[in-house]
């Protein structure tokens, strides 16, 4: 160590425990503030998935003019780190360090990912647009520099995810894991609609002095955020440091044993059905108003108002009945069983010309997706073995953000495959434009019922444990009565 | 917190050296990372609009 490092290293030593992010006391359940501080991650998250997935994708192809192909390529690379999702839920159960610490290392890790693919977007995207003198330049400095700018904003929203979920389990006991999972949700949900709010405000008047602005902007406010919710909140366990290294499993082990578990192959299924059918419909609807439905654009934003204000009553529904004792699971099918309506709501709105059914059917899937969503993470949370809950977590994240980035990009390659080989020859009064989109809404339709199907043992399996339980206790209470 | 009459804590702030060394290695990555992305920025910045031209 040289000198300086060592001076500094004496001046951390000699400040007061005061300016330390380590928690004091551990304890026994996490009050409501410090809840929601944890849940900012979330807001930063949220605001992440809006930058790429809305903003960036309209401002790459409207304002700076980048092919399509490219835009959809740069959007996807984020999502290739999903899968890595357990592994890194399963580094940081294992992770060993002087502190005793298991998350935040992870969490900080992640966000200075984040926040340094964010620092060099813009640039990457404006010489990826040739502006400047970047015009002069080999093309491919442009491509390499935006694909390393949105891998690194990618690896960083999914470390700080797993992480930062995983905490909220460790800190939490089981009865409030249904409070934390609609309380992370709202966030997640809160930070998509103020960032998008905020981002369309702001690039209004495009420029790229501005788009400079509002992403760095985006990467600042990032790291205040993450800072703000890990602060002080991990309770740290300097005997975890002490473990031999030796005895540490390895991730084929620790994966095979959390396979072992009860129903966890099943529950991953669910997750990845599910997200999928509710998933595909995600970027459609709002073309589909426009181009079926004929609504103007200011319309079909507001549904997506309509969307987010039935995810918001579903978290909250699906919050208040877990706690008060129902199966994660029953509000999970609830949730699934809910979307059938919904989307053949949405099917049928084009040809009864219905704009309202399709608004309507619009808040159905978000309160639908809500429950099954919160159902299947609250599950997730309370089933995960005490040491493997960054695995558990991992992989629920893992299925769950490939399965909404693989439903995303399947929905508009099979509406756009379908729509070209017009089979209005086979159905004769459907409208043309119509079929691609309601041939993605059948195929959800068919992804619920799988779903729902293959949720209903888990449901049995459930009710005769209770059963079986509730005689054991009658019957000892019946000797002890005695 | 394990128990306070380590030898090794030193107070006030009850850290160990390993400790404050781990977490002073935080910190010095966490400088690297950034001046590498400072780096890559100034680049790319300079491909757009170059200085000292």
């Amino acid at each position: 160590m040289n000198r300086l490092s060592f001076k500094l290293m004496n001046r951390w030593i000699s400040l007061g425990p005061r300016f330390f992010p380590f928690a004091d006391i551990a304890t026994p359940d996490l009050p409501l503030s410090k809840l929601f501080r944890l849940s900012l991650f979330q807001v930063s998250v949220g605001m992440a998935l809006v930058l790429l997935v809305g903003t960036l994708n309209r401002v790459m192809i409207v304002e700076l003019s980048v092919p399509a192909s490219i835009v959809a390529i740069m959007l996807a690379l984020p999502l290739l780190f999903a899968p890595f999702r357990a592994l890194i839920g399963f580094r940081s159960d294992n992770h060993k360090c002087a502190l005793g610490w298991r998350r935040v290392p992870f969490i900080w890790r992640g966000t200075l990912l984040q926040f340094a693919g964010f620092a060099m977007m813009p640039f990457a995207l404006l010489v990826l647009a040739g502006k400047g003198e970047s015009g002069n330049l080999p093309v491919w400095i442009g491509q390499v520099s935006a694909a390393l700018a949105f891998l690194l904003v990618g690896a960083g929203v999914h470390t700080v995810q797993t992480a930062g979920l995983a905490l909220a389990t460790d800190l939490t006991p089981q009865e409030s894991h249904p409070k934390v999972v609609g309380f992370m949700y709202v966030m997640l949900l809160l930070g998509m609609i103020l960032s998008s709010l905020i981002f369309g405000y702001a690039l209004k008047n495009f420029n790229p002095g501005r788009l400079v602005q509002v992403i760095q902007s985006a990467a600042l406010i990032s790291i205040v955020l993450n800072c703000v919710a890990m602060w002080k909140q991990e309770t740290r366990h300097p005997s975890r440091g002490k473990v031999l290294p030796d005895v540490d499993p390895s991730f084929k082990e620790a994966w095979q044993k959390f396979c072992e578990g009860t129903d966890t192959i099943r529950r991953l299924t669910i997750i990845g059905l599910g997200t999928l059918a509710f998933g595909m419909s995600d970027i459609l609807l709002e073309p589909y108003g426009g181009h079926v439905l004929q609504l103007s654009v200011s319309a079909t934003t507001k549904l997506t108002a309509v969307l987010a204000i039935g995810g918001l009553l579903g978290f909250a529904y699906a919050s208040r009945t877990i706690a008060r004792g129902a199966s994660a699971y029953n509000v999970a099918r609830n949730g699934a069983i809910i979307g059938l309506p919904a989307f053949i709501c949405v099917i049928i709105s084009a040809p009864l010309e219905m704009p309202m059914l399709f608004v309507f059917g619009n808040f159905l899937i978000g309160f639908g997706g809500a429950l099954f969503a919160h159902g299947t993470l609250t599950a997730t949370m309370n089933r995960a073995p005490r040491e493997q809950v960054g695995l558990a977590l991992g992989s629920w994240g893992a299925v769950q953000a490939t399965a909404a980035g693989v439903g995303m990009a399947l929905s508009g390659v099979i509406r756009d495959l379908v729509n070209s080989i017009n089979i209005s020859a086979f159905i004769p009064s459907s409208g043309e434009v119509a079929n691609g989109y309601i041939s993605v809404y059948a195929i959800e339709v068919i992804l619920l019922i799988a779903t729902v199907m293959i949720i209903l043992p888990l449901i049995k399996n459930e009710l005769k444990n209770q059963n079986e339980w509730n005689s054991t206790v009658g019957h000892h209470e019946q000797i002890s009565a005695k | 917190m394990s128990d306070l009459n380590d030898p090794d804590r030193v107070w006030p702030t009850g850290l160990t050296i390993k400790e404050s060394e781990e977490l002073h290695k935080h910190l010095i990555d966490g400088s690297r990372v950034f001046f590498v992305i400072a780096a890559i920025a100034h680049a790319l910045v300079y491909t757009l609009t170059p200085w000292l031209g």
